[in-house]
C-alpha cells in the first residue's frame, strides 16, 4: 500500500486539477445579456400598489398567461422600483409600443389583486387609477411613474 | 648644423615611433581598418496633409538609434553593417497645427496625429573616407530590410466659432493596410502588425577622433523603405445620437437628447508608397580596432 502511495495522490491531484478545469468549460452565459434602466415606479401612498401595463391594443387582458406575469410591478408603500429591460431577451408587454405612443399604466392595491380573481378585478374595474404617458411625458416627469400622480403643467 | 637638428625627427617618421605627446593628427589618417561605433538621435518623417484650402507640411518626431561595424579594404573605400531602430509620431500640436493651416483656420480639432517606426532596421553598404587630420568625412549608402509601422490618425473637428459641448463634429480616420491582402497596419493598435520592405539609406557622417582608439561622430543620413501600401481615408458627419425606435428606447436612451454620434462614413482607398520616409541626425561615439597602418609604414608616403 505504501509504495502506491504517491501514485493514488498523483491521481487525486490530477483529477482535482481537472475538477477546476472543468468549471472553467461550463460557465454561464448570462453576462451575454445587458440591462438597461427604463423607468421608476414610485409609490407615495400609505399601501402596498402594484403598476401593471398591458400589451399594446389590448386594454387589461381577460385571462393572464405566464407572459403577463412579467408585467406586474409592487411596489410598497413609500417605495421606489425601478424597471429595467434585458437588451435581446424575451419582450415584455410594455416593449410592444412603438416611438412617440402613449402607454396605459393601471395601478392596483396589491391586497385587491390578492384578494380577487382577475377576471373580476378586470370586470369590476378595481384600479386605483390609470394614466396614460407618452415617454416625452416621462421624461419631464423625471423618468418616474408615481403614484398618486404627481401633479404638474404637460 | 641645421641637417643636424632635423636628423632625429626624420627617423622618427621613417619608422613610425612617435610619442603620444606628438600631434596625433599626422598619423590618424586613413589609420584604423575597422571601427564599432554607436548612435543615437533625432529622427523625422515629413509628412503633407491636405486640408480644405490647400496642403501644408509637418514632421513626425522620434529618436534613431543604431549599432554600425565599419570595416576599409583600401585607403578611401569600404564597407558597414548595422542594426537600428528609430520611430517617431506626429505631436498634437504640430499635426493639428498644420492640419489647421491646411483647412484655412476655420476648425478646432480633438484626436491623435499619424507616426511611423522602424524595427529594426539592419543595412549593410560601401563606404568611403576622406580624412583630413583628426577629422574623416565619410559618405555612406545603405542597403537592407526594415520591418516598418506606420500608424494612421484619428480626430474629429467642430466649426471654430461653435460650441463644442453641443456642435455636430465631423470625424476624420486614416488606416493603412497591405495592398495585396488587405491587412491593416496600424501599430496603434497592435503591436506586431510591422511589414518587411526593402530599404535604402544614405547619410554623410563626420567623425573626429580622440587620442587614438575613441571618436566621436555627427550623422545626418534618410531612410527610404520601399514599399506600396494602401492608404485609407474615412470621413463622416455627425447624426443625432437620440434615434429611438420603440417607447423604451425612448426612455432609456434619453440621456442622449441634444447630442451627437458618428454617422455613416465615405470611404476613399488610394495607393501610396515610401509613406514611412524619414531622416534621422545622430551624435555618436566608437571605438576605432586594428592596428594603426601608419605605424606600420602603409599609409605614411601619403603625407
Amino acid at each position: 500500500m505504501k509504495k502506491h502511495l504517491f501514485t493514488i495522490i498523483s491521481i487525486l491531484a490530477f483529477a482535482f486539477v481537472l475538477s477546476g478545469c472543468d468549471k472553467d468549460i461550463r460557465a454561464p452565459y448570462y453576462h451575454d445579456y445587458v440591462t438597461y434602466g427604463v423607468l421608476d415606479f414610485v409609490n407615495e401612498s400609505y399601501s402596498s400598489v402594484t403598476f401593471f401595463v398591458p400589451a399594446k391594443g389590448e386594454g387589461l387582458p381577460p385571462v393572464l398567461d405566464e407572459w403577463y406575469m412579467t408585467s406586474f410591478y409592487e411596489v410598497n408603500s413609500h417605495s421606489m422600483l425601478p424597471l429595467d429591460c434585458m437588451y435581446d431577451y424575451v419582450k415584455s408587454p410594455i416593449e410592444t409600443y412603438g416611438k412617440g405612443e402613449a402607454v396605459p399604466f393601471y395601478v392596483f392595491d396589491t391586497q385587491t389583486l390578492k384578494n380577487n380573481e382577475w377576471k373580476d378585478v378586470v370586470e369590476g374595474e378595481m384600479w386605483l387609477a390609470v394614466y396614460t404617458y407618452t415617454a416625452t411625458r416621462i421624461i419631464e416627469l423625471g423618468k418616474k411613474v408615481t403614484y398618486p400622480e404627481v401633479k404638474t403643467a404637460e | 648644423m641645421v641637417m643636424a637638428m632635423m636628423l632625429p625627427a626624420m627617423n622618427l617618421s621613417a619608422m613610425g615611433g612617435y610619442d603620444d605627446e606628438e600631434d596625433d593628427s599626422v598619423r590618424l589618417p586613413y589609420a584604423y581598418p575597422t571601427t564599432l561605433e554607436l548612435s543615437l538621435g533625432y529622427a523625422g518623417a515629413p509628412y503633407s496633409v491636405t486640408g480644405d484650402s490647400g496642403k501644408a507640411l509637418g514632421v513626425m518626431s522620434g529618436a534613431s538609434f543604431f549599432l554600425r561595424f565599419s570595416g576599409f579594404f583600401t585607403k578611401h573605400v569600404g564597407a558597414f553593417i548595422q542594426a537600428g531602430v528609430s520611430g517617431g509620431e506626429a505631436s498634437e500640436l504640430g499635426y493639428f497645427g498644420a492640419l489647421n493651416r491646411a483647412d484655412g483656420n476655420k476648425y478646432r480639432y480633438s484626436g491623435y496625429g499619424p507616426g511611423f517606426e522602424y524595427l529594426p532596421m539592419l543595412l549593410a553598404g560601401p563606404v568611403v573616407r576622406f580624412d583630413v587630420g583628426k577629422v574623416s568625412f565619410r559618405p555612406r549608402v545603405g542597403l537592407g530590410i526594415t520591418w516598418f509601422g506606420i500608424d494612421g490618425n484619428s480626430y474629429s473637428r467642430i466649426d471654430r466659432d461653435a460650441d463644442y459641448r453641443t456642435a455636430p463634429a465631423t470625424y476624420f480616420r486614416s488606416y493603412y493596410s497591405h495592398p495585396e491582402n488587405d491587412y491593416l497596419v496600424d501599430s496603434h493598435y497592435s503591436g506586431n502588425d510591422f511589414i518587411p520592405a526593402f530599404a535604402l539609406s544614405p547619410s554623410i557622417q563626420v567623425m573626429y577622433t580622440l587620442k587614438t582608439h575613441c571618436f566621436f561622430s555627427l550623422e545626418a543620413g534618410y531612410s527610404m523603405p520601399f514599399h506600396k501600401m494602401t492608404r485609407t481615408l474615412y470621413r463622416a458627419e455627425a447624426v443625432d445620437a437620440y434615434n429611438p425606435e420603440n417607447f423604451v428606447e425612448e426612455l432609456y436612451l434619453s440621456d442622449r437628447i441634444g447630442t451627437w454620434t458618428e454617422g455613416p462614413g465615405v470611404v476613399a482607398d488610394e495607393f501610396v508608397g515610401r509613406v514611412a520616409d524619414s531622416f534621422y541626425v545622430n551624435l555618436g561615439f566608437g571605438w576605432n580596432i586594428g592596428h594603426n597602418r601608419n605605424e606600420r609604414g602603409r599609409y605614411y608616403h601619403k603625407y
